[in-house]
């Protein structure tokens, strides 16, 4: 750990500073792809992946999607914040 | 057992449990599972009210996939939590805020006015919202009732009073039970956050199983929910515009905005890091139920006959399914949605009421001035008739019929009226230029747009008068159109109509009222604490003439929270800064503390008010205060520095002029007598030296002209002796050695002996000399043959400068109380008056332009002598010739000396 010259801590911090950086970014990036004209692309009621409406697995999707970079983003955030934590 | 009454029955159960789960959450103060952050998730949400149970379902079968817009909103939100939910959290916690008014207006200089506006904003938008959820629950229970007569679900289209009003004394019971048992709102209501998080699981679990139900019960699966979509529900381009972006931005401000929101996120909070969880486990939560909407509209709309209820297809369509037991579910879900809802709804807002309205009101009043007032009493007194208050808004409104429209309409009004708080809020977290004027302004506006495009149109629907005015606008003027403001027309859509114009007046307003004045410094202060929580630490209030005691505020303390907490708080403040007395000692920091602890029953602007008028002090930041001191200083500094120099720059020009214009006279006066004394001596010693040299050069002179010659010389020597005794005794005057030894003497005798003196003189020069003399003995301290000098010079200085055809001398002296007073007066010409202060100076010739003999010293020495003797000599200033006065001090003549004081 000493010669690759970075301590854990360094690497936390800098872990940290990404985390908060798509914390911002990644609700600004739902509403852009949420919001016209993104979501006009995906709303063509002939096109359907297995059945199921375009547009209906654009919204589920981008929300689940949404949901888990949230997950992965909050739980690097609080071992940022509290580094002590096991 | 019919299903109605199975419902009843089951209802009463359900209410049994949570009544159980409320209690046991209250006792024992902290339990462990309640702070969990799954507990805190499923508080939060009480956002999914009956209106998504019921209503979603009705939304996405009028208008498709529209209904995602109220769940996307909050998704952001709370995917974004980092920037907006975090900040609030902090600032909510740190400050002890008690709800959204108090948020807001503690950020704008902890005002009680903008604490008010949005209470009666938010009131006025909840009860709309309440009517809805007691609405949706008498209507479930009619719709189960009636289930087997009509699978429509539309025979219950007015809802059943008599149960809406049992269900609306329920909820008030179970409201006031558990939300008003103390005061301390921040450690307040486990038992309720205990009873919602039941709730909103038994939501989910039976919006899941009718979900379930609809994709594998009724039909055969998800292939074919979609392929019935495709075909029901038609979808273009078209629902993605305007309305789309509005109501996720809708959404995402009442998500924060609204007051039961802003109580479960932010008030009940327990761990900062819970929302860390929320972030993502929320919006799982609202996924989840927005994904079984959607296969239940579309098989509620297969399976159920043409003009049903579709609000009501998550009750009709498990029964038409012929599972009563899902459907029970479904109606405990229900039921569970509003309820939960409303008791939030009413926790929220009587606290609000209580602590902004009617709190501020009494601290008015005389009574608790007095001090005789109970405040934990008033407080949960105002706080459950509130309660009720709000309850019976809420079914009254629900009485005028009002609530006739889909439920997602209702809903989406009392959003809108949330959204009012949304400029107000950002302005306060993100924008330190922002003030009270400016809040004050944006709140009123957007609120009365609010009203009249939105709240008002729907409460007054089909009232005679109020149609005529939204259809021709007031007093004729077809611009104010309620629904079509300034010509702005929104193909109906009154929402969207409402929420543009509201808005847009509410954030310009809250710029151009913040931008028209200066921040107070309680409005810096509180801007800087808010907008900089993270980076600021906070300064630490001080207060300026502070005058309270620990034991005042105790008394203060102990009204509101109770003696035992208020105890515990000082004792514990006491301890925790090692202090041996039984009360901590009031500093800045406490009285910050307990304020805080205050604020957390009755609301930042009324513990505020009442720490001041306990303390009589004004709350300011130290930084602030230092800054705001020191420029003053410094600006006041500066200013007295330069006057200070100006003015000594200007006394020591006026000193130096003085001092230069009497170095120019004393110098012209050395000049003057320097060439008065050379020519004085000049004189004698020319003739003295003429004559020597005949006496020397012609030694056959005769001796008759010798004699004269020698006689010529003596007298000129004697002459020039007597001129270098005038300039000597000078000398030896101001050294002071002669007048060391001062004795009582008689002056009388003094003057006696200069009168003498001078009679030869006088009748040279043809003066008389007129004496009028004192009778009584008098005895002076002094030296007489001094004494007899003074006298002298000045009788024949008198003498000497009359010019006067006849001139006399008159010499007076006299007794006035303890002064022997001699005036010398000549009527000569007098003393030109430019001269009057020169003329005892040591070289003044005096009376210029006369000319006399003698080096012009004798009134010089005259000073000096009296002078030394105690007395003053003086040019009697305003007459006709000279007068000169000499004063001296009469003493008790010694028993032992007697006369021999005379010959001294």
């Amino acid at each position: 750990m000493a010669d690759d010259g970075s301590s854990p801590i360094s690497e936390r911090q800098v872990s940290g500073r990404r985390a908060r950086d798509l914390a911002l970014i990644v609700p600004v990036l739902g509403v852009i792809a949420l919001m016209p004209p993104l979501i006009g692309l995906f709303a063509r009621p002939e096109t359907g992946i297995f059945g199921i409406p375009l547009i209906v697995v654009y919204l589920f999707g981008l929300w689940l999607a949404l949901i888990l970079i949230a997950m992965v983003v909050a739980s690097r955030l609080k071992r940022a914040i509290q580094p002590d934590d096991p | 057992m019919t299903l109605r009454e199975l419902a009843l029955l089951a209802a009463i159960g359900f209410a049994l449990l949570l009544f159980l789960i409320a209690f046991l959450g209250d006792r024992g103060g902290r339990p462990r599972w309640l702070a969990s952050p799954l507990v805190y998730t499923l508080s939060i949400s009480v956002y999914c009210t009956s209106w998504t149970f019921y209503g979603a379902v009705g939304s996405a079968t009028r208008n498709g996939l529209e209904y995602l817009t109220i769940y996307l909103g909050p998704t952001l939100v709370f995917v974004g939590f980092w920037t907006l939910l975090r900040k609030i959290m902090r600032i909510t916690r740190r400050d002890n805020i008690t709800s959204i008014a108090d948020f807001v207006s503690s950020r704008y200089g902890k005002s009680d006015s903008v604490a008010a506006i949005v209470t009666i904003l938010t009131l006025l938008a909840a009860a709309p919202y309440i009517a809805l959820q007691i609405k949706a629950i008498a209507t479930s229970f009619q719709v189960l009732g009636a289930a087997s007569e009509d699978p429509t679900g539309s025979a219950a289209a007015t809802p059943d009073f008599v149960i809406a009003f049992w269900i609306t004394v329920g909820l008030a019971l179970f409201t006031i039970l558990f939300g008003t048992r103390r005061v301390d709102v921040r450690e307040r209501h486990f038992g309720v956050v205990a009873a919602i998080a039941v709730e909103a699981l038994v939501k989910l679990i039976a919006l899941v199983a009718v979900g379930l139900l609809a994709v594998y019960g009724v039909a055969d699966g998800p292939g074919e929910v979609f392929a019935r979509m495709t075909a029901s529900t038609a979808h273009s381009g078209d629902e993605f515009g305007m309305r789309w972006v509005g109501l996720i931005v809708l959404s995402g401000a009442a998500i924060v905005c609204l007051p039961r929101q802003f109580q479960v996120s932010f008030v009940e909070n327990e761990n900062e890091t819970h929302l860390f969880t929320a972030a993502w486990l929320f919006p799982l939560y609202l996924f989840v139920l927005s994904l079984c909407v959607l296969p239940i509209a579309i098989m509620g709309q297969t399976i159920l006959p043409e003009g049903s209820n579709p609000d009501m297809f998550v009750l009709t369509m498990p029964i038409a399914a012929g599972r009563t037991d899902i459907a029970l579910l479904a109606f405990l879900g229900g039921f569970s949605s509003g309820t939960s809802m409303v008791i939030v709804s009413c926790i929220a807002l009587s606290t609000m009421i209580s602590n902004h309205i009617l709190m501020p009101l009494a601290l008015r009043s005389h009574q608790w001035r007095e001090g005789s007032g109970d405040v934990q009493r008033f407080l949960l007194i105002t706080r459950r008739i509130a309660i009720c208050f709000i309850l019976a808004l809420g079914f009254l409104y629900l009485r005028t019929g009002a609530t006739g429209a889909g439920l997602a309409s209702i809903g989406l009004i009392a959003f809108a009226g949330a959204a009012q708080v949304l400029p107000a809020l950002l302005g306060a977290l993100y924008w330190e230029g922002a003030n009270r004027r400016g809040a004050i302004l944006g709140l009123f506006s957007g609120g009365m747009i609010w009203a009249y495009t939105l709240f008002l149109p729907n409460l007054l629907q089909g009232v005679a008068w109020w149609d005529t005015l939204a259809a021709d606008g007031p007093f004729g003027l077809t611009l104010l159109r309620p629904g079509a403001l300034f010509g702005l027309e929104t193909n109906d859509d009154a929402l969207m109509h409402a929420l543009f114009w509201s808005l847009l007046v509410n954030a310009f307003a809250l710029i151009a009222g913040s931008l028209s004045r200066l921040p107070t410094p309680i409005e810096r202060l509180q801007a800087a604490l808010f907008v900089r929580v993270f980076s600021d630490r906070g300064g630490s209030g001080a207060r300026r003439g502070r005058a309270a005691s620990a034991d005042q505020l105790f008394d203060l303390a102990q009204r509101i929270m109770g003696a035992d907490r208020a105890y515990g708080i000082f004792r514990n403040y006491a301890v925790s800064k090692n202090e041996t007395t039984e009360f901590p000692l009031v500093d800045d920091a406490f009285i910050a503390h307990l304020e805080r602890r205050m604020a957390a029953s009755v609301g930042a602007a009324s513990a505020r008010a009442m720490i001041l008028s306990a303390t009589g002090s004004e709350t300011i930041s130290l930084d602030e205060l230092v800054r705001i001191a020191d420029e003053t200083a410094r600006l006041m500094e500066y200013t007295a520095e330069v006057t200070r120099k100006s003015d000594e720059i200007e006394r020591a020009a006026a000193q130096l002029t003085a001092a230069n214009e009497r170095l120019k006279t004393l110098d012209r006066q050395k000049d003057e007598f320097l060439s008065h004394v050379s020519h004085e001596l000049r004189t004698p010693m020319t003739s003295i030296r003429s004559f020597t040299e005949i006496l020397a050069g012609t030694p056959d002179l005769d001796a008759g002209d010798r004699q004269r010659f020698i006689g010529i010389i003596n007298a000129e020597s004697i002459r020039l002796t007597a001129l270098l005794d005038e300039i000597l005794d000078m000398a030896v005057v101001e050294s002071g050695d002669a007048e060391r030894l001062l004795k009582p003497i008689d002056p009388e005798h003094a003057l006696d002996q200069a009168l003498d003196a001078c009679l030869g003189l006088s009748h040279t020069a043809g003066v008389r000399i007129v004496a009028a003399r004192t009778k009584q003995s008098v005895h002076v301290m002094g030296n007489l043959t001094r004494l007899t000098q003074v006298f002298i010079n000045i009788i024949s200085n008198g003498i000497k400068y009359d010019t006067n055809a006849d001139p006399v001398i008159r010499v007076e002296s006299r007794i006035d109380g303890a002064d022997y007073i001699v005036v010398i007066a000549d009527n000569g010409p007098g003393v030109p008056e430019a001269e009057t202060r020169t003329i005892f100076d040591k070289f003044s010739r005096g009376r210029a332009g006369i000319t006399a003999p003698g080096a012009g010293l004798g009134l010089a020495i005259s000073h000096a002598i009296i002078d030394r003797f105690g007395g003053t000599l003086r040019l009697l200033p305003g007459t006709t010739g000279a007068q000169f006065e000499i004063r001296l001090k009469s003493v008790a003549i010694p028993a032992d000396s007697g006369t021999s004081t005379v010959a001294g």
